[in-house]
């Protein structure tokens, strides 16, 4: 049985994504920084083999830890999912360095510091970063909008580099229907959702689907797949 | 720097290497690349003047046609543009 990371798995759409993998039966190492991530744990143990892995991926220790339990679990890694990521949303002329660099050091650093840690476990599969519809610009998202943009960067890179034995691509979701996403006023999420061609947030478990694609897509590596309704075109 | 030349509402030109937007050399290099794409992006969303652009290079870009374009590209006018000098582009992924 074939293994996967799966980062971020504490969040909405990560947990949508070790949720179909596990239905699919993948096993699991979910890593997250929440403590949440234990109840994810417990609900998908019905399902498949699970490892929760508490860390920190901007820390060195945080990444061995992922490492150790790869080895340990045993069996061959052949998905590693980059889903974790934090916002620090501010205007350009007001952001500060510390937030830059954190959203950078999240988004961007602790996923090149996995890859570069678990590609040589893999001897196949696939790597799949979840990007965001922001790298194509976002107001007030100087700092995220870069992480993610840097992502796709990463994803084309270690495309050529690691072909043809493993496959990496990135997934730009739009607005998606999470707890985060819950938090936006009423009346703001409103003029949002006016603003998608498909009249309405997309789902987790869209995202999930896609990710779950492109874990066995055999042919496809290097690319960016914008999944957002249709917003990436209207005004 | 980009900050700085915000809060002055001045114009900001990002040079990369073409090669690097497509993730053809070094990893940290092609990160580089894309995530100031990005960020010219998101940074012309927010300038009320002036505006943020990408000039991507390659191995045999002139300084003269480098200059050339920055100063075309701090003048006004494209706002979060992509101008690629040279063809290497051409047939490969959009950035």
């Amino acid at each position: 049985m074939s293994s996967a990371v799966v980062t971020g798995a504490a969040g909405g759409i990560g947990t949508a994504i070790c949720r179909r993998l596990a239905g699919e039966g993948w096993r699991l190492i979910l890593v997250d920084l929440a403590t949440a991530l234990a109840g994810v744990a417990t609900e998908l143990e019905t399902l498949t083999m699970v490892r929760p892995v508490q860390a920190d991926l901007t820390t060195e220790e945080g990444i061995q830890a992922v490492r150790s339990e790869v080895l340990e679990l045993g069996g061959s890694l052949e998905l590693v999912v980059n889903n974790a990521g934090i916002t620090r949303d501010a205007r350009l002329a007001n952001l500060s360095e510390e937030n830059f660099t954190l959203v950078l050091d999240v988004n961007l650093g602790a996923p090149f510091r996995l890859v570069e840690t678990l590609h040589p476990l893999m001897d196949a599969g696939a790597i799949v970063n979840i990007s965001s519809r922001a790298y194509l610009g976002n107001f007030g998202q100087y700092n995220y909008s870069m992480s993610k943009g840097g992502l796709v960067g990463l994803t084309r890179a270690y495309a050529l580099q690691l072909a043809p034995r493993i496959r990496v691509n990135a997934i730009a979701p739009g607005l998606i229907g999470t707890e985060i996403t819950k938090a936006i006023p009423a009346d703001v999420r409103e003029k949002m959702v006016a603003a998608i061609p498909m009249q309405r947030m997309g789902t987790p478990e869209e995202v999930a689907a896609l990710v779950s694609y492109l874990a066995t897509a055999s042919y496809i590596t290097g690319e960016v797949i914008t999944i957002g309704g249709g917003r990436s075109l209207s005004r | 720097m980009t900050k700085a030349a915000a809060i002055r509402g001045e114009s900001i030109v990002y040079v990369v290497r073409s090669d690097d937007l497509l993730g053809r050399d070094k990893i940290g290099a092609a990160i580089v690349a894309t995530a100031l794409l990005s960020g010219a992006r998101t940074a012309s969303l927010e300038l009320k003047e002036g505006a943020a652009n990408t000039l991507a290079i390659e191995r045999d870009s002139t300084l003269d046609a480098i200059s050339t374009w920055v100063r075309y590209l701090l003048g006004g006018g494209p706002r979060g543009e992509l101008v690629r000098l040279g063809g290497s582009h051409l047939g490969k992924a959009l950035p």
